[in-house]
């Protein structure tokens, strides 16, 4: 296991270095860094599978294997729906470029 | 976690870093994302395999349910619905999150025990607490959008004590989910009040705060990520939560700059209480029905006088005349009351919005949340072809917080077909509406209300607002004259010269006006 104060602080410097990288995006574009994020934020998928995966492993019991399944189910979605709409949203935003 | 591990995470995390700093363009914005997309399936992929969970099954069936529900949605779900989905999938990342939480706490997904049980115990309670406030904040928010739940800001009784109650009774079960592991009691009552904290902040929030609201949850969404991934110790989840959380961060920031509010006074409600008696004040003018029956009074009487001094002959004419007068007045009526809840047009005959915009050289559109709502932007869309045909400069202003997400206008008018060269920012054109020939506002009120520079006390006061009071001729094609959601009345549209009403679903008074020109 990673010592507790790497991971915070890994914590930090991404904050740090994302809020830099998202002041450049332009307010038209808002609407679709907010939900490319919400989708990163499905991110929390990676956890799920784990402790999901090691649970069943382990042998532990049906209830872990249900809140594991539920957890895996709501991240999946919020990934693959997240991204799919972005990427929606941003063809359209595209979809005029050769046109003017 | 081996060096290689490690090293892949950070690698991927700069992925992820550089696919958002991509979406800062238009151009690599798909490009952008799709990279982010890669570096996230590389990065559960790379879990599988470092876990040793390869051969857990599952997992496979949920990923594959998951994302049979996720990608239906994603390509069913229409434009309009966007803020809500936007919202409900936050929610769902939310709901992820507290369940690894829960996982996490009851040892469930632990191999061995682990080296920090301090830091897992506190680490997983706040998971399920940050993963709960946005699961439920997040459904509340999404209910609103939908129009399943009240849009208004709904107050309990005690409101703000319960809320404080709940919010103190979650840190104290973090405090002793801390100190004793693995005890069921504990996770249900802290999945209690966390989810019931959560529902008790969203519920208040209503109208142009949502916005705010949606993406500081996105904001909690992804910190609830990244402390589950501390709880379970993954680097790439704590990168990845991190970066989330400081974009929902920003977001939220610029919304609240764009408004002039803080963010406390919108979590907590604090202006909206004080919006009723500045609604009171501007109630307190005589409304326009009492000021034409005091004229027609006074002019019933100017006559009296005059008959007085009147021959017969002259008499009977005036009374022609009058008889004329009342039954003119009582078609009038008759026609009001017909047509009062439908489309009232009520210009002046001299100019009509159609006459105005066909004379129009440079006409600057102002849309709003009910141009969402009418799902207008289409016919907004022609409108501008046709100005444009005609020979205007048709330009779109956007208000930071039109509509009901960051954004959301843009969205809209690019679905629309609408160049996003046009659409410009409130500080790029706000000094152009003075010299513009016309304004056609469509479903916008609160963004370009002038109250808000003078209606001290009101929600809206200070808020940055478009210049279109400035405008020498403004169309209004909004649904009705009600104030927007601040409660604030609008006096443009009292304003007697230059301004027309065309009340009505703006997608048929816009088409009418099309048809007009």
């Amino acid at each position: 296991m990673i010592h507790p104060l790497i991971l915070v602080a890994v914590f930090a410097v991404c904050t740090v270095a994302g809020y830099f990288i998202i002041r450049q995006v332009p307010s038209l574009l808002h609407t679709p860094l907010m939900s490319g994020m919400n989708a990163l934020s499905g991110v929390t998928l990676v956890g799920a599978l784990t402790a999901t995966g090691v649970a069943l492993l382990a042998g532990e019991g049906v209830a872990a294997q249900l809140f594991g399944g539920a957890a895996i189910i709501l991240a999946t979605i919020n990934v693959f729906g997240g991204f799919g709409i972005t990427h929606r949203m941003l063809r359209m935003f595209n979809k005029k470029k050769p046109r003017s | 976690m081996t060096t290689f591990q490690i090293i892949l995470s950070i690698l991927l995390s700069l992925a992820v870093l550089g696919g958002i700093s991509m979406m800062s363009k238009v151009k690599t914005a798909v490009a952008g994302n799709l990279l982010s997309a890669l570096a996230m399936l590389a990065g559960v992929v790379a879990t599988v395999m470092f876990s040793g969970i390869l051969s857990a099954w599952t997992i496979y069936v949920a990923i594959i349910i998951g994302a049979l529900i996720g990608s239906l949605m994603a390509s069913r779900a229409q434009m309009i619905q966007m803020p809500q989905l936007v919202a409900l999938f936050n929610g769902l990342g939310g709901g992820a999150s507290a369940l690894v939480g829960v996982m996490t706490y009851m040892n469930w997904g632990m191999a061995a025990e682990p080296e920090y049980p301090l830091f897992v115990n506190f680490t997983a309670m706040l998971a399920i607490a940050v993963g709960m406030i946005t699961l439920v904040g997040s459904l509340v928010a999404a209910g609103k959008l939908h129009r399943v739940l009240n849009q208004k800001p709904v107050v309990y009784p005690a409101h703000s004590a319960i809320t404080m109650l709940l919010l103190i009774a979650s840190a104290a079960l973090i405090i002793a989910g801390t100190m004793v592991g693995n005890n069921v009691l504990i996770a249900v009552l802290a999945v209690l009040m966390t989810g019931g904290f959560g529902y008790m902040f969203a519920i208040r929030v209503g109208g142009a705060d949502m916005p705010i609201t949606i993406s500081l949850l996105n904001s909690l969404s992804g910190v609830a990520g990244a402390i589950a991934g501390m709880a379970i110790g993954d680097l790439f989840l704590v990168a990845v939560g991190g970066i989330v959380g400081a974009s929902g961060l920003l977001l939220t920031q610029i919304m609240c700059r764009a408004m002039n509010r803080s963010l406390m006074s919108i979590l907590l409600g604090g202006a909206k209480k004080k919006a009723a008696p500045a609604v009171q004040s501007t109630q307190g003018k005589t409304p326009e029905g009492q000021t034409t029956q005091f004229k027609g009074e006074d002019d019933f009487e100017k006559l009296l006088e005059q008959l007085n001094d009147m021959e017969v002959k002259q008499l009977l004419d005036a009374i022609e005349a009058l008889t004329k007068e009342v039954a003119g007045l009582r078609a009038e009526l008759a026609q009001q009351k017909g047509a009062a809840p439908a489309a009232v047009k009520e210009e002046k005959p001299a100019d009509t919005p159609a006459s105005v915009l066909a004379r129009a050289k440079d006409v600057i559109i102002v849309p709003g949340y009910g141009m969402a709502l009418a799902q207008a932007q289409h016919t907004v869309k022609q409108l501008a072809d046709k100005l444009e045909f005609k020979g205007a400069r048709v330009r779109f202003a956007i208000h930071p917080v039109a509509g009901r997400m960051p954004g959301h206008m843009n969205v809209l008018l690019a679905e629309a077909d609408i160049p996003y060269e046009k659409l410009f920012q409130m500080e790029e054109i706000n000094d152009d509406f003075k010299s513009t020939d016309a304004v056609v506002v469509i479903g916008a009120n609160d963004v370009l209300n002038p109250a808000a520079n003078t209606a001290e006390g009101t929600p809206i006061y200070g808020m940055p607002v478009l210049n279109v009071a400035d405008a020498k001729e403004v169309i209004v094609c909004n649904y009705d004259l009600k104030p927007g959601y601040a409660g604030v009345e609008n006096p443009i549209y009292k304003r007697d010269k230059g301004v027309y009403l065309c009340l009505g679903d703006a997608k048929e008074t816009l088409m009418k006006i099309i048809n007009e020109i």
